[in-house]
């Protein structure tokens, strides 16, 4: 009686990581980020030459951005889904401010950016945290795209309009509807049953998040012909492949805490890793665009926005990608 | 400064670190507690209030800001936070209905209210700008510095507020903005006036584009 009082008191947490594949995968996952900071660590060592040392230390800066993005993952799943949605309204929050500061508006956008933020961004969240699907998916892009123009219209300057507007909407389309797809994985519901969501959400972050270290890496260290010279010298052809190839490679490798078979997490894997490079280009172009004032939020902390402008990307993608393939919801049926 | 008045002061600091994300940069400069004159840029009623939160703790405590009695002395609430919370001088603009006995007063009282312990706070275009460009500076600063000879002028470059509440808006956004606090001036003994306050717009200007 008396030891079975003492195995219930023990922490869950324990017998949880060994036992579900959540777990497991959480395990795994930690285990590889350990394995790449040790990596690092001696290649910090060995490393001579200059551009040897960037690509190392760029992956080091990599390498804290996921420790602690995987660590606030793990923490929201622990506490379960409130928590995860709470994290993702934050970092919304965080990205939309930074976006909005880098981008220019006028006074007469005052009122409409007020909306954004206190209305817009905190809503779309209890949508997610409520599971509404149906008005998740359309609030942003159907009544907040309408309401963006009406109010800054109502505002009565007519200077810009159309830019302003398509920079507002740019802003809560990038840093609150697709990001907003990351926790929504948790809802989620497969054809094949289960509770898949917090698990899709690490494999998510994980493949993104080595595609761009893996884009670090290779940018830095060899300094290949890039792929669009005229926003950026650094992102190189070679980086987007070598990008490309580990989000796959380590899509296929964690297939087994997904519903995928290896080839198709090595799919999806590609799918968020090409994505990830390609919000990393558009990234690129609104710091050239913006040339001295695109980083004044840089050098004053670290930018948000480099960090998860892939995950905005893939977030969306993967999210409707899953859904239409391998959900149980209405598109399923049809 | 009773308890309450310190809680309040601490709420509003950690409300401005969340809404603004405020980040001081000190360029050329270093906190500290001797007896200096902070002049900044104006362009938002949330000027005093990001200033004062960005300076660390013990300068803070022995800072204190000049402000408007035609806006701070007009509700019971503003005039709470600028005695009791900023530890403000209250001051009468001569161009805000007052008269030119009051420019003299308000030197007078100032130099009064900070004594030979306290630094200063103080916007030396008198008036928040309608938006990026800054206004010419108020002789206001030349006459303080004139009457103490020697102590270090520091310029503050405050960017981003003027979006955060712009003039006439009562809803403030939250937007990422930066402090910067510039290389210390000291008034030349023959230095005229104009010369000076040209020479210490220029110093924020400069900030701007660091």
């Amino acid at each position: 009686m008396r030891g079975k009082d003492e195995a219930r008191s023990m922490p869950p947490l324990l017998t949880w990581l060994p036992e579900s594949l959540t777990g497991r995968f959480l395990l795994a996952v930690l285990g590889l980020l350990a394995a790449a900071t040790l990596a690092a660590a001696i290649a910090r060592r060995l490393a001579a030459g200059e551009p040897t040392r960037a690509a190392v230390s760029a992956f080091a800066a990599r390498l804290r951005g996921w420790w602690l993005m995987t660590g606030v993952f793990a923490l929201a799943m622990l506490s379960g889904g409130v928590g995860s949605v709470l994290v993702f309204f934050c970092a919304s929050f965080l990205l939309l401010r930074e976006f909005v500061t880098i981008t220019p508006t006028r006074p007469g956008d005052h009122h409409t950016l007020f909306w954004m933020f206190f209305v817009i961004l905190p809503l779309q969240y209890v949508l997610v945290w409520l599971g509404w699907y149906g008005l998740f998916a359309v609030m942003i892009p159907v009544y907040a795209f309408l309401l963006v123009p009406i109010r800054s219209a109502v505002a009565g300057d007519p200077r810009r309009f159309m830019e302003r507007v398509a920079k507002l909407q740019w802003a809560l389309m990038t840093g609150v509807y697709g990001v907003s797809h990351a926790p929504a994985l948790l809802k989620m519901e497969l054809a094949a049953g289960g509770a898949a969501g917090p698990r899709l959400l690490l494999y998510l972050c994980t493949v993104v998040q080595a595609g761009d270290a893996a884009h670090d890496i290779v940018d830095l260290a060899l300094h290949g012909a890039p792929v669009v010279p005229g926003l950026s010298t650094r992102r190189s052809w070679a980086g987007f492949a070598a990008s490309s190839a580990a989000a796959a490679l380590l899509g296929m490798a964690l297939y087994w805490a997904t519903p995928f078979s290896p080839w198709q997490s090595a799919g999806m894997g590609l799918l968020c890793g090409v994505l990830g490079s390609a919000g990393d280009l558009c990234l690129a172009a609104i710091r050239r665009d913006r040339g001295r004032e695109g980083v004044v939020v840089v050098r004053t902390r670290a930018s948000m926005l480099d960090r998860t402008i892939s995950l905005c990307f893939a977030a969306p993608v993967f999210f409707h990608v899953l859904r239409f393939f391998w959900g149980a919801g209405e598109l399923a049926v049809f | 400064m009773s308890p309450t008045d310190r809680s309040l002061g601490w709420l509003l600091r950690v409300a401005v670190r969340l809404a603004t994300g405020a980040s001081a940069r000190w360029i050329d400069c270093t906190p500290s507690p001797r007896q200096r004159l902070y002049f900044a840029n104006h362009s938002s009623h949330l000027d005093i209030l990001v200033l004062w939160s960005a300076l660390p703790a013990e300068v803070r405590r022995l800072t204190r800001p000049v402000a408007a009695r035609d806006y701070w002395d007009c509700s019971a609430l503003r005039r709470y936070l600028a005695l009791r919370v900023f530890n403000a001088i209250m001051i009468q603009r001569p161009d805000h209905g007052g008269t030119l006995a009051d420019a003299a007063r308000a030197i007078t009282d100032t130099l009064a209210g900070i004594g030979d312990t306290y630094s200063l706070i103080i916007f030396p275009e008198g008036t928040r700008g309608a938006g990026e460009e800054m206004g010419t500076f108020k002789s206001g600063l030349y006459h303080l510095a004139k009457r103490k000879p020697g102590i270090e002028l520091v310029p503050v470059y405050m960017e981003n507020l003027s979006r955060i509440l712009p003039k006439g808006e009562y809803l403030p956004i939250p937007l990422a903005s930066s402090i910067s606090f510039g290389k210390p001036l000291v008034l030349g003994e023959q230095e005229s006036k104009p010369e000076f306050l040209t020479r210490a717009r220029q110093a924020i200007l400069a900030l701007s584009e660091e």
